[in-house]
């Protein structure tokens, strides 16, 4: 039970260093910076083309969740949309196979 | 002083949660936008039952909704299957494994026997066949 305990603990970490990874690579490229809110803006504005379509209301919306997303919180915004993708593309399974093996010796 | 400085630390956290809060008020209102303009082709019925939705899931049942969302939210970005490779692969794993030990391994022996016995009771009858033949 202590074993599956301590592999939970490490796989929770990993995540947490993958929610990290952004502040790191802000933190060691100051440009990466910019770079992350120009991609920010363009994922949001597709998404939201994609709920409404092109107009006054898709505009309306980006620039709310751009004002929010990208210019308050947007290293936040970018670790929350990397995790999103990581699941998405369905890396989780990859990540807990490879904690497991790595740090818990096969358990 | 480190009181003064925990509480603002305190009111930048709720600051946060309000933004996000008002951030997932507008995924829902967009989810809510897509869903009625692909199912309703009538534009003020459109409208009203856009009106009706933003309302009940918006403002009369955002704190029992919002949970929901956000579980559909991380179940459709495959949290599920982590959740999956977690808990199940691990027991199946060593199901398979105790079956191997204890039930399968068992199971061929005894198929082994059963054949060596069949054999030796063939060769037995090929030797002294049974009279009256």
């Amino acid at each position: 039970m202590n074993e599956r305990g301590n592999l939970l603990l490490i796989i929770g970490i990993v995540f947490v260093l993958i929610l990290a990874l952004p502040w790191l690579v802000v933190a060691i490229l100051p440009q990466a910076d910019l770079l992350i809110k120009i991609f920010l803006v363009f994922t949001i504005y597709m998404m939201v083309r994609g709920f409404v379509g092109p107009g006054a209301l898709g505009i309306l919306f980006t620039v709310i969740l751009v004002y929010f997303l990208v210019l308050k919180y947007s290293t936040l915004s970018f670790s929350v949309w990397l995790l999103i993708t990581v699941l998405g593309v369905g890396a989780g399974s990859i990540i807990v196979f490879g904690a497991r093996q790595f740090f818990a010796q096969g358990h | 002083m480190p009181a003064l400085n925990a509480f603002t630390a305190l009111l930048g956290f709720w600051d946060i949660l309000s933004d996000f809060d008002l951030v997932m008020k507008i995924f829902v209102l967009l989810t809510i936008i897509s869903f009625v303009n692909n199912h309703i082709e009538n534009q003020n019925l459109k409208l009203i039952v856009m009106a009706l939705f933003a309302y009940f899931l918006l403002f009369d049942l955002w704190q029992l909704f919002l949970p929901v969302y956000g579980l559909y939210i991380l179940l459709m970005f495959g949290f599920g299957g982590i959740l999956v490779d977690l808990f199940f692969a691990d027991v199946f794993r060593q199901h398979h494994a105790q079956g191997m030990e204890e039930g399968e391994g068992a199971h061929s022996m005894e198929i082994l026997e059963r054949q060596h016995m069949l054999r030796q009771v063939q060769q037995r009858f090929m030797r002294h066949p049974p009279r009256g033949h």
